[in-house]
């Protein structure tokens, strides 16, 4: 049975324990966070408040975290449940801890260290019999809010039950993404992730390549983070990503590869220059006085303005769509990025297969670890599937690499991939057992995929399907044919909301989940579509369509089963307004919602301004009057205030305060699910409401009155003007509202409606779309 | 007819934004100031009051429910007592001193209590609910106080280094008068709910040139004012003791002033800042006095610029003028600062030994008020 942790004890102040610290306080679980002394207890604590990104969900999560010292408050470690050790990789100084804080320690706490290079096996020889029970490496990556990654290492005495502590505890309270690693040096994510580097570096070296043509083939074009390579190490830190190779090229003596963890002369001579990433402006980049940037030359280690990277394999990727169509397109052509990208994929490949079973017994928990750890996209096992092993294999033989043998076994098997899927099945392959192997389904977790292989689907669209998940309940996910990593919204999708309604209100189906599994819930309406239209100037289909999408929000709003939204990542707009008149949300903490209509020129017209008014109206208690209320919501649309956090959506009126946020976004689906099955038992749909009272045009005169004020001091510009003053028209009820009079939500709707139509024939909302569509940021005109 | 004389008069210290007096109740405030009053003045038994009138330009929220009588009763005023609230804006604790004053010169009450506050951190300038009329939005009616004041600097050809000028000298005579002590019998200690006691005011500091010059325009792109020149939104109460000459001289009270006049006027209120001076004018003819008679003024500072208009078109003699300082250094507490000044002003007359004092002050939506002060 795993035990229960209620309070936390974090020791060391530093970058990670305070971080960690910080995202145990997002969880709603008090710390302490101990350091030698006061001021750097409190200078790890305030960090909180200003490292970027930030890493606390709202900021008065930093109450959570209570600063202490050893000297004054080792009595307290008595009421931590978990001891959490991060301070400085030093294995004396680390056992110096451990010792003052034994006396204190209860005999059920468990005690782990954050260390990410210090051998489990020298962490607790001087520990006594029963604290090696209660000891383990929970290892976390930086920042600890965004990166899901939590690597676990347990060591031989370890208990069962100290494990599954943290495993549950780390997955369901914390939301991270546990992968079960070994006691080898750098554990899995940083020895493959920085292989990948140092190859990538060394590679770069020996054919020629620019810090910046690296980067840009090994950015977001194929799967990875838009830091890519060198920028990456830039905000790692060069000294820190020399400590990590070195620990490898010192510990891994066994390591076919282990040349390539030396560190390069490049490197070596920047750091020892102090050029140490980020921190000191300048490393692989350097930050000048004009904010221009520039790179180093690697051969040189002098700074030059970027030169503009063109590659032949990189503009054929670029018009894929998906991911494994881009890296086959990296891969298979024949310029020298190409050729390049092909090296570098090859060797990380090999390297990570002849990594089992040193590092991990099988495939998944390296996919995982890289997965969450360094946010590739793909494993390296899934990028293999990918390219196709066959086809890859062959190359790779024919060029005198050494494929490890355990891959060469699979394809003799006749089968094709690492992974395969199966009628809701999903099988790995593996090495030691030379044959395929379930993987689990963790219960928490629906995975829509697998569901649908297993036949669940109802009614399949272009962008959208309508599933069936078990129990009586439908999902409508999304999967936008033109843009599957943003999902802006498209006729098809609100096609097969419409359908899926259908099915509930034909008493076929109890409730809805509008939810999926792509990388972003939406990212809004498809702006293309208005620009066709106002191009045409067609008015009327614009307002149709408007209509249509406003109607489906209004039939989700009294759909006879309850709708249960789950959004994630972004969730802006259009896609805001579909989540709002559910009956229910479960919200991924990492949700960046808002509405951003006014950076295009708009105003949200979906339905979105009268879901923010009843939210608006809804919320608090007493204080606020009407006019304060949509002050606040004139404030959080006009300024286009995206939250940064599910917890900041609440707080600004885009959520309600009883909707369920959960930290850990692969269990958003399922526990969305048992939503709707709750509130499917009891459900009545809302009143349609006839009673809002709004402030009317007095209000709005006094709106129009700060509107102005920002106007001459230059804040805002003449349209911003006539956009401001349009959205105050809706949002304190039109001609109709005032104090003593009523509205109701038809009316709201088409005054926003036709407020939305109006500002689409605007010339200068048409640049604003332009613009936005064009170089991807908003237009001040 | 009998005249009304001042017996005593305190302020709080006046508190600014993230200060240490944010979080008091603004009912709370004003009762302490009124019980050290008491507490200055042992001959005088609470239920002597009659009427307390309490200024406030935006009595709503925890300036709410008729919060003059509230006050009454939390500061031990027997329930005998009559309680009102005047809302003139700026010169909301102006008027109260001038309805006390005029309900004793008329006899209806013998002894009262003109008061002033404004907790603008807890009620917004605006209040909580605006409505606006928009025929009147049409004329300006509801215009920022800061671009009434770029009017004034405008018409005046009144240069954002003059401004600025103007109120660093307001900070350096406020810090100066703390040095001497000239606030000393002035203001009295604020209690923090027992958490802490606030002695002096927050706003006065030593200028630092180099950020006044770094300062936007706060209302017009290429406007003068900026944050330095404008009177800084803050928190305080004071209270004034009056009574009729009779009544003092039948208990052995010692006056401290008496009123010679009162006056209020209607201007532009697109240019709502000019209000002092055709109202000083005003108050003068009624008392038969012209300027020269005056020693010393109290001017209410809102803008730098607004004072400097008033200064320079009402040819008045600068050296007379704030010799504590004003509200760019001290802050503006709406409600409070009209008996704030006359509070000053009773102090500035006593340290001058002079006999005749000005207090005045303009008002948004257009007014002037003024209250001449004599000394015996």
């Amino acid at each position: 049975m795993p035990k229960k942790i209620k309070k936390v004890a974090v020791l060391g102040a530093g970058v990670m324990g305070a971080q960690i610290a910080g995202h145990l306080g997002n969880a709603g679980i008090p710390s302490y966070l101990f350091d030698i002394n006061k001021e750097l207890a409190e200078k790890g604590k305030n960090s909180l408040s200003i490292l970027k990104p930030a890493p606390l969900y709202q900021p008065q999560n930093i109450d959570m975290v209570t600063s202490c010292t050893y000297d004054d408050d080792l009595e307290k470690i008595a009421e931590a449940d978990w001891v959490l050790e991060a301070v400085v990789e030093r294995l004396d100084i680390k056992e110096l801890i451990y010792q003052k804080l034994l006396p204190h320690l209860k005999p059920e706490t468990i005690l782990t260290s954050n260390t990410s290079g210090i051998p489990l096996n020298d962490l607790t020889a001087s520990l006594p019999e029963d604290v090696k029970q209660r000891f383990m490496i929970t290892h976390f990556f930086n920042p600890p809010r965004y990166m899901q990654l939590l690597e676990l290492v347990r060591g031989k005495e370890t208990t069962d039950e100290t494990y599954n502590t943290i495993v549950e505890f780390g997955e369901n309270i914390l939301g991270k993404g546990i992968v079960h690693a070994k006691d080898t040096p750098n554990f899995i994510g940083n020895r493959i992730g920085v292989y990948g580097m140092m190859t990538a570096m060394n590679l770069a070296i020996e054919q020629g390549l620019t810090v910046e043509e690296v980067d840009k083939l090994t950015g977001p074009i194929s799967g990875r983070p838009k830091s890519a390579t060198f920028r990456t190490a830039d905000v790692v830190g060069l000294d820190i990503l020399k400590n990590v190779s070195m620990t490898t090229y010192e510990k891994a003596i066994e390591d076919e590869e282990r040349d390539i963890f030396k560190i390069p002369d490049i490197l070596n001579k920047l750091i020892d220059s102090d050029r140490l990433g980020q921190k000191t402006r300048a490393g692989f980049y350097k930050k000048n006085e004009d904010r221009s940037i520039h790179s180093v030359d690697l051969k040189t280690g002098e700074y030059a303005p970027m030169d503009l990277v063109r590659f032949d394999c990189f503009r054929i990727a670029k018009d894929r769509q998906r991911l494994s169509d881009k890296m086959k397109a990296l891969c298979f052509a024949d310029d020298r990025g190409s050729k390049y990208f092909w090296e570098l994929t090859a060797r990380t490949l090999i390297y990570s297969a002849n990594r089992i079973p040193e590092i991990s017994n099988d495939i998944v928990n390296i996919d995982n670890a890289m997965k969450w750890g360094f946010a590739w996209e793909a494993g390296p096992f899934e990028g293999w599937d990918a390219l196709g092993v066959r086809r890859t294999t062959k190359r790779m033989i024919a060029e005198g690499k050494k494929v490890p043998k355990w891959v060469l076994e699979m394809l003799e098997s006749g089968r094709e991939t690492f992974y395969s899927v199966e009628n809701g099945q999903r099988t790995y392959w593996c090495p030691s057992g030379k044959h395929p192997v379930k993987i689990k389904q963790n219960p928490k977790e629906f995975n829509l995929l697998l569901h649908k292989t297993a036949g669940h689907t109802i009614k399949r669209d272009l962008s959208a399907s309508v599933n069936d998940m078990g129990d009586g309940i439908l999902n409508v996910e999304f999967h936008s044919i033109l843009q599957p990593r943003l999902n802006p919204i498209d006729s098809s999708y609100v096609e097969m909301v419409n359908h899926a309604l259908d099915l509930i209100d034909e008493g076929k189906y109890k409730a809805l989940v509008l939810g999926h599994q792509g990388p972003n819930f939406s990212a809004g309406a498809n702006l293309n579509l208005f620009l066709d239209l106002t191009h045409n100037q067609q008015w009327e289909a614009l307002d149709f369509a408007v209509n249509t999408f406003q109607k489906m929000t209004q039939r989700i709003r009294f759909s006879k089963g309850p709708v249960i939204a789950a959004p994630f990542q972004l969730t802006l707009g259009g896609g805001t307004e579909i989540i709002q008149p559910a009956a229910h949300r479960v919200v991924a903490a990492e949700t960046y919602m808002g509405f951003v209509e006014v950076g295009v020129g708009l105003i949200p017209g979906g339905g979105g301004t009268l879901r923010m008014i009843l939210n608006a109206l809804d919320s608090g208690t007493g204080r606020m009057g009407a006019f304060q209320k949509i002050q606040k919501t004139f404030e959080t649309i006009g300024f286009a205030k995206v939250a940064t956090s599910a917890d900041e959506a609440k707080h600004l009126g885009l959520l309600k305060k009883d909707d369920t946020i959960i930290l850990n976004r692969d269990h958003l689906l399922q526990v969305a699910k048992n939503k709707a099955l709750e509130h499917a038992e009891t459900y009545e749909p809302p009143q349609y409401r006839e009673d809002l009272k709004l402030p009317g045009a007095g209000g709005r005169t006094a709106m129009v009155m700060a509107l102005k004020g920002f106007k001459k001091q230059g804040k805002i510009s003449e349209h911003d003007m006539k956009i401001g003053e349009k959205l105050a028209y809706v949002l304190t009820g039109g001609d109709k509202a005032g104090l003593t009079k009523t509205v109701d939500e038809q009316y709201i709707l088409d005054i926003e409606r036709e407020t939305f139509v109006s500002l689409a024939g605007e010339k200068l909302t048409q640049d604003r779309i332009k613009y936005m569509l064009k170089k991807g940021k908003p237009l001040r005109n | 007819m009998s005249e009304s004389v001042i017996i005593d008069a305190v302020r709080s210290p006046i508190g600014m934004k993230n200060g240490e007096m944010v979080g008091i109740r603004p009912d709370d405030l004003t009762a302490q100031i009124i019980m050290s009053l008491f507490k200055r003045n042992k001959n005088i038994d609470p239920k002597e009051i009659e009427d307390l009138v309490l200024g406030c330009a935006f009595p709503e929220g925890p300036q709410g429910m008729l919060m003059a009588k509230g006050v009454s009763i939390l500061a031990g005023i027997p329930e005998t007592s009559g309680g009102a609230v005047i809302n003139r804006f700026c010169g909301s604790s102006m008027d109260a001193v001038h309805q006390i004053s005029r309900s004793i010169e008329a006899g209806d009450i013998q002894m009262g209590i003109a008061a002033g506050v404004e907790d603008m951190f807890s009620v917004p300038m605006g209040g909580f609910n605006p409505d606006f009329h928009p025929e009147l939005a049409e004329q300006d009616y509801y215009i920022g106080m800061g671009e009434t004041a770029e009017i004034l600097a405008e018409e005046g050809n009144i240069s954002r280094e003059e401004q600025e000028h103007f109120s660093i000298e307001s900070h350096k005579k406020a810090l100066k008068a703390w040095e001497n002590g000239h606030f000393g019998n002035e203001v009295v200690p604020i209690d923090m709910y027992g958490e802490n006691i606030i002695e002096k005011d927050e706003g006065p500091r030593q200028p630092d040139l180099e950020k006044i010059k770094s300062l936007d325009p706060a209302f017009l792109e290429d406007g003068t004012i900026t944050a330095a020149t404008s009177s800084p939104i803050s928190i305080g109460a004071s209270a004034v003791l009056m009574c009729s000459r009779e009544l003092a001289e039948k208990n052995d009270l010692s006056i401290r002033a008496f009123i010679k006049a009162r006056s209020v006027v209607g201007v532009d209120w697109k240019q709502m800042g000019k209000g002092p001076i055709p109202a000083t004018e005003k108050a003068l003819k009624q008392a038969g006095m012209s300027m020269d008679d005056i020693d010393v003024i109290e001017l209410n500072e809102a803008f730098a610029a607004q004072s400097i208009y008033v200064i320079e078109n009402g040819n008045w003699d600068p050296s007379k003028v704030n010799l504590n300082g004003g509200a760019l250094a001290l802050g503006h507490p709406l409600g409070c600062s009209g008996s704030r000044i006359i509070t000053t002003l009773v102090n500035v007359m006593e340290q001058k030994n002079s006999t005749n004092g000005i207090a005045t002050m303009c008002i948004g939506s257009g007014q002037g008020i003024t209250t001449i002060l004599g000394r015996d």
